[in-house]
């Protein structure tokens, strides 16, 4: 298929009109590429398989320990792989920094950092560590190295951490247990302080300060009742009052029933009036008209209910107080047993934690929940694996004929004659003839001679990089040899 | 002998009179020229035919090819423009840069032209300093244009009859030193001129050195009628060619060959039509030696 913005036929008759260019181009790449493939340094890579095995205790102590998440420490296994102090560890046990100063350990670090692969299987079951290195030897005894230390390393960490956990959990615990202890000082003492009042019936009181009321209410009807009586005692002994009385008594029946000018009505009024003149008239401390007894009764009377009604005054005002005080008093000890009650909550929890860390730690101190098992240790790897050869070569061949051509179409886009009919047409002119090429016999067979000795010498060189890449691919060490004694010429 | 060989012979003995003398009797001569142009080769054995055997004039060694094709094309664009009176028959083919092919353009177009019934055709070799026309058709070349315009020779020394249809060749002659100054004479002006008249009937072809190294081809563009342009593919760049169409301001530029296109076997848009094109060797036209034209 043809293809609009790319000339294919363009590019072919640029190819074949400049083939020397094309081909030395290509070829030169192509050899390039087989030089560097085979001085580029051998390295070698070793790789371990560790298996990770959960123990059925772990399963046992489900809810009751605490055992570490396997899942979190595969997910930083990396991480925690190419850190610098097990690094250090490995480099200073094999011995790496030999030769090399101090200060070159920062970039041994960082050089063994990219050289390190650690991949985990999906279900978490095990991992595999790679290292690469120019000496087959140094690989393996690097990954061995490394796994060794990395499973020392995680046991006695997690031992750590259950010791801590536990160091942890008896400290917090005392520090709740001291708090707890301290809040119920302070209860004791608040109770003190406020004496009966958080034990008074809050009802009970407001029932008997009702009834207090109610008797304090009748008291006080009957002192002014009988305060009321005294004057009228005298009256009762007076004839001329008590028919005052029976008269008005009458006087406002009849009015209620009749006008004021009813007959009997107005003769009832007149006599009212007959009466109260002749009350009027008669001297006041008539003696006669007094009861000495009744009124000495009746202040004695009096003088009681007074003291009575000042008693229950004081008792009604001593429980108000009373009951306004309950509220406040309550609430207070309400709050203080709440907070100890939330101190005890978080005090029985640590004491159960601290129950389940004590076990946490034996699993850990006995080593019964993971243990790592190196399924595969590293070995010394007998083939390297970069540089890929083939791989070079093969991109050799391509890139040497992509760069024939772009050096081609680079030299073409630089020259800027004319070259086709349509820059031509763009200068005005116009198009007498299109003349191609008049072919010259004897230079064509001269040329034709040379592009024949070009092609074979260029097929046969080209056979000659095909036939290593083949080699190379067949696994032979030919090659290797031969390159050996060049750069040990050298 | 004509009036126009009688002119010539007059001309040719004022020769040795002052420049002035000589530019008049040159008029003068041009005068009877354009009077009676008719038979001025009665000497000429009419078998007298040049043997063509440049692979590069195809139009002899290989008419039938497509490349002759090519230049039959322009042939005809050319005796299109003369019948239709747009040019006379002055025709100067050159290029912006050296080798774009101007001379083998010229003979192709010239021997293409001879080849029609009713053309005669004067190729004359314009490029003094390089002159090649007369090594490509292997004719002799002792006298020619800077004989001429030096006043070496008389014209109708210089004239080659070839044979071949009614073509003419005027060779360069001996190079020149000076052919700025040549071109730039009367005397140069005054021989265009009588040309011109001399063989109204003919195609006049100067193959002219190329414009922008040489100073002589922009005054010899003023003398024609039309310039044709050679530009060779991936050769001269749109700068150059650009430059040279500015300097032909004051001449009609006829059109462009677009010459020695690359074509490659395989990739041959011809081949279709041609039942494909393949090198081979060609094979000597048949004729015999040429002569130089009537004295």
């Amino acid at each position: 298929m043809e293809n609009q913005n790319i000339d294919y036929n363009g590019i072919i008759r640029l190819v074949l009109k400049k083939r020397w260019v094309f081909v030395s181009t290509a070829l030169s790449i192509m050899t390039i590429s087989v030089i560097i493939s085979y001085l580029l340094p051998k390295i070698y890579e070793s790789k371990s398989t560790v298996f990770i095995e959960k123990n059925v205790i772990s399963e046992l102590v489900k809810g009751i320990a605490v055992t570490p998440s396997m899942e979190q420490t595969l997910r930083v296994l990396k991480v925690a792989m190419t850190s610098r102090p097990l690094l250090e560890k490995v480099i200073n046990e094999l011995d790496m920094i030999k030769g090399k100063g101090p200060n070159e350990l920062p970039e041994l670090l960082e050089l063994i950092n990219k050289n390190i692969t650690v991949t985990v299987n999906r279900d978490n079951t095990m991992f595999i560590i790679s290292y690469l290195d120019k000496d087959p030897r140094l690989a393996r005894d690097f990954v061995n190295t490394l796994v060794k230390s990395y499973i020392e390393q995680n046991v006695s960490s997690k031992r750590d951490e259950s010791y801590g956990a536990i160091k942890f959990m008896t400290e917090q615990s005392d520090a709740v247990r001291k708090k707890i202890e301290a809040i119920d000082k302070e209860i004791n003492q608040y109770k003190v302080q406020q004496g009966g009042v958080i034990n008074i019936d809050e009802s009970r009181l407001f029932t008997e300060i009702n009834a207090d009321q109610t008797r304090l209410h009748e008291v006080q009807l009957r002192r002014r009742q009988l305060e009321g009586l005294k004057p009228v005692t005298r009256r009762e002994s007076d004839p001329l009052n008590n028919q005052l009385i029976t008269l008005q008594r009458r006087y406002d029946e009849l009015r209620s029933q009749f006008n004021e000018n009813y007959p009997e009505l107005i003769r009832i009024r007149g006599e009212i009036e007959v009466l109260q003149k002749q009350i009027k008239t008669r001297p006041q401390n008539s003696p006669s008209l007094i009861d000495p007894v009744e009124i000495a009764r009746i202040e004695a009377e009096l003088n009681a209910l007074k003291i009575s009604e000042q008693t229950l005054a004081r008792s009604i005002s001593i429980n108000q107080n009373l009951l306004k005080r309950i509220p406040s008093a309550k609430a207070n000890l309400e709050q203080m047993e709440a907070e100890r009650r939330n101190q005890k909550a978080l005090y029985d929890q640590l004491l159960s934690r601290q129950g389940q860390s004590e076990v946490s730690k034996q699993i850990e101190v006995q080593d019964k929940t993971t243990t790592y098992r190196i399924a595969e240790p590293a070995i010394i790897p007998v083939k390297p694996v970069k540089p890929n050869r083939i791989r070079i070569m093969l991109l050799g061949l391509i890139a040497g004929i992509g760069g024939g051509i772009g050096l081609l179409l680079g030299i073409d886009f630089l020259d800027k004659s004319i070259k086709n009919v349509d820059s031509v047409k763009l200068l005005g002119l116009q198009i007498l003839a299109i003349v191609p090429q008049i072919p010259d016999y004897e230079k064509e067979m001269r040329t034709q001679r040379k592009n024949r000795i070009l092609t074979v010498l260029s097929s046969s060189y080209l056979g000659i990089i095909l036939f290593v890449i083949a080699m190379e691919a067949a696994g032979l060490p030919y090659m290797d040899k031969v390159f050996a004694l060049i750069t040990s010429g050298f | 002998m004509s009036r126009i060989e009688k002119a010539l012979e007059k001309a040719s003995q004022l020769r040795t009179k002052s420049p002035r003398q000589q530019t008049t009797s040159m008029v003068k001569t041009i005068e009877s020229a354009i009077e009676n142009t008719v038979d001025i080769f009665p000497n000429q054995k009419k078998t007298d035919v040049l043997l063509v055997s440049n692979p590069l004039l195809v139009v002899s060694t290989d008419p039938s090819s497509h490349i002759a094709e090519e230049y039959h094309k322009l042939k005809s664009v050319m005796i299109s423009l003369a019948r239709k009176d747009e040019i006379n028959n002055v025709v100067m083919i050159t290029s912006a840069l050296p080798g774009e092919g101007k001379t083998i353009t010229s003979i192709n177009l010239a021997l293409s032209l001879a080849k029609e019934i009713d053309s005669t055709v004067l190729l004359i070799d314009a490029d003094l300093r390089k002159p090649s026309i007369a090594d490509y058709l292997g004719i002799p070349a002792n006298l020619g244009l800077t004989d001429i315009l030096e006043g070496r020779a008389e014209i109708e020394e210089t004239l080659l009859r070839t044979g071949v249809g009614k073509l003419v060749v005027l060779p360069a002659g001996k190079v020149a030193i000076n052919p700025v100054e040549l071109f730039s004479s009367n005397r140069m002006s005054l021989f265009v001129q009588e040309i011109k008249h001399r063989y109204p009937d003919r195609f006049i072809i100067f193959d002219a050195p190329p414009i922008l190294p040489f100073a002589e081809t922009r005054t010899l563009a003023n003398l024609v009628d039309g310039v044709i342009l050679v530009i060779k593919e991936r050769l001269a760049s749109v700068a150059n060619v650009t430059e040279a169409i500015s300097s032909l301001s004051d001449t009609r530029i006829l059109g462009a060959v677009y010459n020695e296109v690359e074509v490659s076997v395989s990739l041959d848009r011809y081949s279709h039509y041609y039942g494909g094109y393949r090198y081979k060797k060609p094979a000597p036209v048949e004729g015999e030696a040429v002569v130089p034209e009537t004295r």
